[in-house]
């Protein structure tokens, strides 16, 4: 698309009336600020491409001279912020999560209050004078995956240089939100200190990964492992333990260690753990192997790929 | 699990993002960077990649000073998050069997007439 018409402005037009016009479609159509609206969606996403090259004087006069085309400005989807505004363990969602919630029906008070314009924790219209509680203060913490599994103790450091020290409960997950009372800002009159608001993020594991209370990891096993059954030991949350793998066992075979995953936040009982096999390759192919294997073929050869059409 | 930028690394991913500007924003806590206690640093992740840029276009178009954007950013994420509550209620109302939904409905629209209140 002509970069002028995307932004509906002359050829001549000068600098000014050029950012005049993009600003004018950012007003009306950015994704970010419009949801839902995707006629103006695709209106801001050539805006913000003509306005990339005509914004910068030295690109609007190789364009104008056509040494370049009006391409390779437009950015890709995923980088909108809106792909992640709404999503539930966006740290900047105002308000609570779903997941703090201890009730579900609090789930619809807190929509109704916020629905009506009235915020918790305002007024103490009981008190003389005019009071109010301190704001509620956000801040984001990286976990060790092993703390957010089991629980741990961790410290923030606060922008004034002090540390606050935090308790991670058992099962926290990526993007829930730890309420430490009274550790936000300072009140007017005799209202309620704010609250700190923590959201944690999970870092990786070298060994598991995680999706909700179940714990998944790669076992290597060998080939006579594969081939004979064993039974080895496995590296879980709680210590090892043993499993018993089923006589010619192939790779990507998932075998399930029952309880042994993560305990959610508030539950007694755990997820569990599923262990996909990999069968690993000796380091080194000695001759007798190889011969064996050969041996081995000529009487029993097979297909694993018998039916695979794409 | 999730890809962690450093300050130099986040500056690189945001056109028109420069370190004046990043300090600029945490400060105004625009964006807060995540405290990584384990690798003693602090590093940002995807969601601020797309918020940061989201910033930049701001403050590029109207030219914002950091309270103005603070207050701009804030509403739109009170957007966001109302619009996925209300897309889960909705998506809650379709799971209803017919006749209740029909109920909610008829229940939305006559308040809708009314006013909201």
């Amino acid at each position: 698309m002509n970069p002028y018409e995307a932004l509906g402005v002359k050829k001549t037009a000068t600098a000014e009336e050029i950012k005049k016009a993009y600003r004018k479609i950012v007003k009306e159509s950015h994704p970010d600020l419009n949801p839902g609206d995707s006629a103006g969606e695709e209106r801001f996403k050539a805006a913000s491409s003509a306005y990339d090259l005509l914004k910068d004087p030295k690109k609007r006069e190789r364009f104008d001279r056509g040494e370049i085309d009006a391409q390779g400005h437009e950015r890709p989807e995923a980088h909108f912020y809106r792909n992640y505004a709404g999503a539930r363990d966006n740290p900047y969602a105002g308000g609570q999560k779903f997941d703090d919630y201890e009730d579900v029906s609090d789930f619809f008070t807190d929509f109704m209050r916020s629905a009506h314009g009235t915020r918790g924790g305002a007024g103490h219209e009981h008190l003389h004078g005019f009071h109010a509680d301190g704001a509620d203060v956000r801040y984001r913490l990286e976990v060790p995956f092993m703390d957010a599994a089991l629980g741990g103790t961790t410290r923030i450091m606060l922008p004034d240089g002090a540390s606050l020290e935090v308790q991670i409960p058992r099962g926290i997950s990526e993007g829930q939100t730890i309420r430490l009372r009274g550790k936000g800002g300072q009140p007017i009159g005799k209202g309620r200190v704010g609250d700190a608001l923590i959201t944690i993020s999970v870092a990786p594991h070298k060994l598991f990964t995680r999706e909700g209370d179940t714990v998944r990891m790669v076992l290597p096993i060998n080939i006579y492992e594969a081939v004979n059954g064993a039974k080895v030991e496995v590296p879980t949350i709680s210590g090892p333990v043993s499993l018993s793998i089923p006589k010619g066992a192939s790779s990507g075979q998932v075998l399930r260690l029952r309880g042994r995953g993560i305990a959610p936040r508030g539950r007694e009982e755990r997820g569990d753990q599923l262990v996909e096999l990999k069968i690993v390759a000796p380091p080194r192919i000695d001759d007798e192997l190889a011969e064996f294997m050969e041996r081995w073929r000529r009487k029993h050869s097979y297909n694993p790929r018998e039916g695979m059409k794409p | 699990m999730t890809v962690v930028f450093t300050d130099e690394q986040i500056i690189a991913e945001v056109p028109g993002l420069d370190r004046t500007m990043l300090m600029r924003f945490v400060q105004a806590r625009i964006v807060i960077p995540v405290d990584r206690p384990a690798e003693k640093a602090k590093g940002f992740l995807p969601v601020d990649v797309a918020r940061l840029r989201l910033a930049c276009e701001l403050c590029e178009s109207f030219e914002f000073e950091d309270d103005a954007l603070g207050v701009v950013m804030g509403l739109v994420d009170r957007l966001h998050a109302t619009r996925s509550k209300l897309q889960a209620v909705l998506e809650a109302v379709e799971d209803l069997p017919e006749e209740q939904k029909l109920k909610v409905a008829e229940a939305v629209k006559s308040r809708w007439s009314q006013g909201t209140d």
